[in-house]
């Protein structure tokens, strides 16, 4: 197996795998189960969903701002809850339909929202800086196979958002929206919540998480072909612990009001 | 994997043997200022049913203290930006909030609001702890700022909350702030007002009574806010004098730090 079919396997798979699961747990007929069990259930696998796909977003940060990085210009927060509130926003449209749309519809919004994003960006470099879209931490691009190096800026990090990374990001933001949708299911269906409650309490479960998802990144990630998505089952870890403190507080919550 | 992973970070030690503690140059203790903090947050709150007002303007030294805090720990340079820690300060920070928001149906609210600062301490703790252990951030006092943050954004949150519902109980702040989604505006300003003074100072010639004076500038902007989303002309006015004062205080500020002041003129007209 040839190191970009491995890439492939392990950036790809995850994140299908995910979905799968994911849209798996719309079968369950979640409404009948015990409240406690299914607020469980439903978020802290929202949380797994949100943390995972924050590291598939291609970030560059500052150094893409300026061309001289893989990844659209700005940090992590920003761009994986510019994605995520769409996608929770588009989940929330949809609140009295079944899980599977609300579901369904999230991860739309939030991979529509991150892939104009990426487009745009692309477009700004390729036009605006004139600079090839081209990654410097791999070889060959894994899914087109095109060589990045002689693409590469001395000095740089590569610039732009190469296929790669454009396929990254729209799994990213496929597993963040549905992560969110998730969320805002479990607080608006099982416990019962408002609309506007179960939007904000959502949105500060997304945040809590994307910026663990962003302090384990460090800084800037080109998706799921770079070597620091190997650092993924920490920032994992870490959604679980945070996923259970917040759905029992959420579950509290519902019990109190 | 992940029960490995969460096991070997519980016993294997935080790295301490690479960090380094940075002096942070301070003119005011951190201490005094969280005092001022709580203390005046939790006095808003309790005189929230006197006049809005009040809790709109005790929300001023609860920012600060966020602010305060969140210049501690980005000083240590968090990778990400110094937005993100704001934005995780907020994130637990509405949870508690909201958290002790429901409190209030069954004890005071200023214990209500106490308590809701304690989780929010609680949630930061445990987010510091993953920041440190699992994730192995090099920053010796994430766990300590972490805290602060988190409580000071849910203490700030309390407090503008409070203010735009005229009293602290969860039938007004249920109908007239989350009901009508003015939270979410609250949420993002009392976000911002913690992680802008830092972020807009920092630099070499960073000094904390510039930042202060430009995180009590966002927290006045925060209490215009509140006035606006209430229409209550006093709050606004209120809002604004506080606003003025701390602006020209920043102001001062900056003129003293920098190296120099001067008038270029305006600039030529091209050809």
């Amino acid at each position: 197996m040839g190191e970009a079919a491995k890439l492939n396997a392990r950036g790809l798979g995850t994140a299908f795998v995910m979905l799968a699961i994911a849209f798996a747990m719309t079968a369950v007929k979640w409404t009948a189960v015990s409240k406690l069990i299914a607020t469980l259930a439903l978020i802290v696998y929202g949380s797994l969903l949100v943390n995972v796909g924050v590291h598939y977003v291609p970030v560059g940060g500052a150094p893409a701002a300026m061309a001289t990085a893989t990844g659209v210009g700005t940090g992590t927060t920003q761009l994986a809850a510019g994605s995520g509130l769409t996608g929770l926003i588009a989940a929330a449209a949809m609140s009295d339909k079944p899980f599977l749309v609300i579901l369904a519809n999230g991860a739309a919004g939030a991979a529509l929202m991150i892939a104009i994003t990426m487009l745009v960006g692309n477009l700004i470099y390729v036009y605006g800086v004139g600079c090839p879209p081209c990654s410097a931490k791999v070889d060959k691009d894994p899914i087109t196979g095109w060589d990045q190096e002689p693409y590469v800026t001395p000095g740089t990090e590569g610039h732009g958002i190469p296929t790669v990374s454009f396929v990254s990001g729209i799994l990213g933001g496929l597993l963040g929206g549905t992560g969110g949708a998730m969320t805002y299911y479990a607080l608006y269906k099982i416990l019962g919540m408002s609309a506007p409650l179960a939007g904000i309490l959502a949105m500060g479960f997304f945040y809590a998480n994307a910026v663990l998802a962003s302090y384990n990144i460090g800084g800037t990630i080109e998706g799921y072909h770079d070597p620091k998505f190997k650092k993924v089952p920490k920032a994992a870890a870490c959604s679980l612990a945070f996923g259970i403190v917040a759905a029992l507080a959420a579950y509290y919550l519902s019990t109190c009001v | 994997m992940l029960a490995r992973t969460l096991l070997l970070a519980a016993v294997a030690p935080g790295g301490e043997e690479e960090e380094e503690e940075v002096e942070v140059a301070v003119a005011i203790p951190p201490w005094q200022i969280a005092l001022a903090g709580i203390g005046s947050g939790l006095v808003g709150v309790a005189l929230a049913w006197v006049h809005p007002v009040i809790p709109a303007l005790a929300a001023i030294p609860v920012i600060m203290w966020g602010a305060d805090a969140v210049r501690r720990v980005a000083g240590y340079g968090l990778g990400t930006g110094v937005p993100s820690i704001g934005f995780m300060g907020l994130g637990g920070g509405s949870v508690a909030a909201i958290l002790a928001v429901g409190l209030t149906n069954c004890v005071p609210g200023v214990v209500a609001a106490a308590i809701g600062t304690v989780i929010g301490a609680a949630i930061g703790a445990l987010l510091g702890v993953l920041d440190r252990r699992v994730i192995k951030m090099k920053i010796p006092v994430m766990e300590q700022c972490s805290t602060e943050i988190v409580a000071a954004g849910t203490l700030a949150l309390i407090c503008l909350m409070a203010a735009v519902a005229g009293d602290f109980t969860w039938p007004a702040v249920y109908t007239r702030v989350i009901q009508t989604g003015v939270i979410a505006v609250l949420w993002v300003a009392c976000a911002l007002a913690l992680l802008h003074p830092y972020n807009a100072c920092l630099g070499p010639s960073e000094t904390q009574e510039r930042t202060l004076a430009l995180g009590a500038e966002c927290g006045s902007i925060c209490s215009i806010i509140t006035g606006l989303a209430t229409l209550n002309p006093v709050v606004l006015l209120a809002g604004g004098i506080a606003w003025l004062i701390s602006f020209w205080k920043f102001w001062d500020l900056t003129k003293r730090d920098a190296a120099d002041v001067v008038w270029t003129g305006i600039v030529p007209r091209g050809e």
